[in-house]
């Protein structure tokens, strides 16, 4: 699969988090250009949007969300610039950002170690319906790489659900008996 | 972003042919804005899919509705647009012409086809003109932008002709016992940093002449508008120098020249088969139960239809924005229940038409599940901002950030506000070239900004008394400027006042003139004040950015201190000044309002010229020449992307008064020297940023 616009969410503990906090963390991010890899650029606030894409930090490379699609409230990082190598190295670097992006929020002095993330469940999006489009072809293209990444963070406790219609992105829920902290999983 | 080609981050990285640009100062791999036509704001729901489905894959998964009518993209790679673009033309949407200068999105009524007061249906002249002027080689020569709307009648607002290049109320007449259409042409209106109002062309075009008609204006246009200046290159600063009559006279001649074109025909002949249908029998509601919120909702947010039975609902889009999912949803929804007829508004709404009322529920229902259940359509709590500092480069405060916070802080308290506040609209743009519409407000906020101790504090000029109605008939007055922290208090402030002093039905316009500027401006100036950054720092960051754009990290030079104040004092007389302009305008004093503006602009390059002539002569002359060497040829009072313009102001004027002293062109000084004053703060914080910084770094050994 030829796709690299993968998109990665981390779930928050709590979705009731106020949604103004992030503005002035992620304009601190971009002044001091403090995410390696990425060239930040703004900040773009939708609080005012339901369930929307919440805050966003643009980088060049890709966008940081503090998402609420669903009402449920995560950090979404969403690739927008090539990465090299096979789908399944491109997903494993897409999870490996959002799960760092995620510790860097969790661990942001500004908010007092409120916000916390849970890791037993991850959304894979593939934001791309020209080199993924939404069939089940992509979807058993895809799977088992997914599920590969899965396995090397959780083991063989993975669940994943797939989402296929013809309107919406090709998804893949991933879902585990573990919740290791976000540092473990960076780790492995 | 940088310009350095070497170094392999984003802003370095290696091209072809040097640093391409993409406009001003914009490099080809800085994010962009993509802005999608939609004519007449009329979306289908495969066209409203494809839109969520690109905000979402090339965007910020927002759909940004403008105020005229067209769908924004933001934070665009410009290597995604070729795939962008097939994918829309798939669908029949064309981004062609979008922007530069040429014929933009042809706007019209939201409610054409359905209104009770139209004429008639303007929808398929709108379209008809929209694809005939696409991409035509008349109008590929012309100096800046040019606006086209239309309107199915003069009283309501909904297509603001007035403030167009070129505008059309459909108006029909008898003629031999039969009833013909035809629309009553205006041309010149324009808002941007200098509002004029259009003028009346000709009272009565056949239909079948308003191809050919707009055709030879855009060719005396682009023959004889102004192309070296662009900030004098709009169709109104020709329609003003020429004068409406021979305007006229131009194009009449224009037009008997002009060759038979049988695609005027082509597209004519379209004109005829162009029907909306609704996807449901009409049937009344009759009493079904009603849930919570949907009586709100219905009083602001449904019209009906002059079709029996049918409603046309209106989503509140807050900011104009609309997330990936809604937009689909909304697709679907448009399927259900509107026969797939859906149209942007330039209130940065959608509406959904033909909606039998019986759905009415139903529908509400879904809009609630997705997020755009929210009442208050065309009422004050629903703000209407450009994007201002958030993506526009031009913006020089948070429109959106301020129209943020006055929507959820009226939105709180909307039931108990009083029924004629609700009413009121409030717009702001985050400069004074008014995307966000601030002169047809009742009350409009444009962003500037104020050095204040060496500190830049974000501002926001008050702009009173706009009136939406009659198609953006007449232009708010400028009223000083406020801190933005203190905006929402001000809003209170006004609008409590209007409660309490209102008689009868009288309306926020009539208000304001009936107490008049002065009154109002006692208002404003109770707001003006600005706590020392100790006391209150949030007076120094913008609503929505916490940061603190400031020069006063640098440190405050002792020496500039006495400069400070010298210069707050002259550019405090200028203000008053300029405002004794408004007041004489208000009059009906022209040639005394021309004067006193040109005073305003005098004191302000006088008080700039003193930061190093500190006893420069009271003399216009010197001060001018003074202004123009030390100032102007040395680009010190000088404009990133208005260059010189507002320097322009003052030495046309100085070269001589326009002697017609019109309403209009005192109106147009009257302007003039409030930009020239904003400008000559904005000249200042940079000299005392520049002075600040000699202070501080040491001389070489």
């Amino acid at each position: 699969m030829e796709v690299f616009k993968i998109a990665v969410k981390i779930f928050a503990s709590a979705d009731d988090f106020p949604p103004d906090q992030f503005v002035p963390i992620f304009h601190h991010w971009i002044q001091n250009q403090s995410v390696e890899g990425h060239q930040l650029i703004d900040v773009a606030d939708y609080g005012h949007v339901a369930s929307g894409p919440g805050t966003v930090l643009v980088s060049s490379e890709a966008n940081f969300y503090t998402d609420r699609a669903e009402q449920r409230l995560g950090l979404l990082y969403s690739r927008k610039l090539p990465l090299p190598g096979s789908f399944q190295d491109r997903l494993r670097a897409v999870v490996r950002e959002a799960l760092k992006a995620a510790a860097k929020l969790e661990s942001e002095p500004l908010l007092n170690g409120k916000l916390k993330f849970k890791t037993d469940e991850l959304l894979v999006r593939l934001n791309d319906r020209l080199l993924a489009p939404p069939n089940e072809q992509t979807v058993s293209a895809a799977i088992e790489d997914v599920r590969m990444v899965a396995e090397s963070l959780y083991g063989k406790t993975v669940q994943i659900e797939s989402r296929c219609t013809p309107l919406t992105l090709v998804e893949f829920r991933v879902r585990s008996t573990q919740n290791p902290p976000l540092a473990m999983l960076l780790a492995r | 972003m940088g310009s350095d080609t070497t170094t392999g981050s984003i802003t370095t990285q290696k091209i072809p042919y040097g640093p391409l640009t993409k406009g001003p100062d914009t490099f080809w791999e800085a994010p962009g804005m993509e802005r999608i036509k939609i004519p007449y704001g009329g979306m289908n729901p495969q066209q409203m899919i494809v839109l969520a489905e690109l905000a979402e894959e090339y965007s910020d998964a927002i759909c940004h509705i403008t105020t005229r009518q067209d769908i924004q993209l933001h934070f665009i790679n410009i290597d995604d647009t070729p795939d962008m673009f097939r994918r829309l033309a798939a669908v029949g949407i064309t981004t062609r012409e979008a922007c530069g200068n040429s014929v933009r999105n042809i706007t019209a009524c939201p409610l054409a086809g359905v209104c009770n007061t139209e004429a008639f249906d303007v929808t398929p002249y709108a379209k008809a003109l929209t694809f005939y002027l696409l991409g035509h080689r008349d109008i590929q020569d012309f100096g800046r932008k040019f606006k086209i709307a239309f309107s199915g009648c003069e009283d309501e607002a909904c297509a603001l002709v007035s403030m167009h290049d070129l505008g059309g109320y459909a108006v029909t007449k008898v003629v031999d016992g039969k009833t013909i259409r035809g629309f009553r042409i205006y041309v010149g209106g324009g808002l941007g940093a200098v509002p004029y109002q259009a003028k009346m062309l000709d009272e009565f075009v056949p239909e079948e002449e308003l191809l050919p008609l707009s055709r030879a204006i855009g060719r005396v246009f682009a023959r004889l508008g102004e192309k070296k200046n662009r900030n004098r290159a709009r169709l109104k600063f020709l329609v003003q120098k020429l004068g409406i009559d021979e305007f006229r006279r131009l194009v009449q001649e224009e037009r008997r020249t002009m060759p038979d074109d049988p695609a005027w025909r082509e597209h004519f002949d379209r004109i005829p088969r162009f029907e909306e249908k609704p996807g449901l029998k009409a049937v009344q509601l009759n009493g079904a139960r009603r849930p919570d919120g949907y009586d709100q909702w219905a009083g602001t947010n449904l019209y009906q239809q002059r079709q029996a039975g049918y409603y046309v609902a209106t989503v509140t889009c807050p900011l104009g924005d609309v997330t990936s999912d809604q937009m689909r949803a909304l697709a679907d929804i448009s399927s259900r229940y509107a026969g797939g007829n859906a149209r942007t508004t330039v209130e940065q709404n959608i509406v959904l038409r033909w909606i039998p009322h019986d759905k009415t529920i139903d529908l509400y229902k879904e809009l609630v599940a997705i997020g755009l259940g929210d009442a208050g359509a065309g009422t004050i709590t629903d703000v209407v901002a450009c994007p201002g500092t958030d993506t526009c480069k031009l913006g020089i405060a948070s429109s959106r950030g301020l129209a943020g916070e006055l929507r959820q802080r009226l939105a709180t308290k909307n039931a108990t506000l009083d029924r004629a506040i609700r009413g009121l609209r409030i717009k702001v743009s985050g400069c004074f070239n008014s995307c966000g519409q601030h002169h047809v407000a009742d009350i409009g906020f444009y962003g500037n900004s104020r050095n204040i101790n060496g500190y830049t504090v974000p501002h926001f000029q008050v702009m009173l008394g706009g009136q939406w109605s009659k198609n953006g008939g007449s232009y708010a007055l400028a009223m000083g400027s406020v801190p933005s922290r203190r905006i929402p208090d001000l809003v209170d402030r006004l609008t409590s006042r209007y409660v309490a002093e209102r008689t009868g039905e009288e309306s926020f316009q009539s208000f304001c003139q009936r107490i008049g500027k002065q009154a109002l401006k006692n208002i404003v100036n109770e707001f003006t004040a600005v706590p020392l950054h100790k006391d209150d720092p949030s007076f120094y960051s913008d609503w929505g950015d916490p940061r603190e754009f400031t020069i006063g990290d640098l440190g405050v030079g002792e020496c500039a201190g006495e400069i400070v104040s010298l210069a707050q004092f002259g550019f405090t007389q200028a203000e008053s000044e300029a405002f004794e302009a408004q007041l004489l305008l208000d009059a009906g004093q022209f040639r005394q309002a021309d004067e006193k503006a040109y005073d305003a602009m005098i004191t302000s390059a006088r008080t700039l010229v003193q930061l190093e002539w500190l006893d420069v002569p009271n003399d216009p002359a010197v001060i001018v020449e003074e202004f123009r060497k030390r100032f102007v040829e040395p680009k010190l009072f000088w404009d990133t992307y208005h260059h010189g313009q507002f320097a322009n102001y003052l030495l046309l004027r100085h070269e001589g008064a326009d002697s017609r002293f019109t309403k209009d062109t005192a109106h147009k000084l009257v302007e003039e020297a409030n930009l020239f004053i904003d400008a000559a703060h904005k000249c200042h914080a940079k000299i005392q940023a520049r002075s600040v910084s000699v202070v501080q770094v040491p001389a070489p050994q």
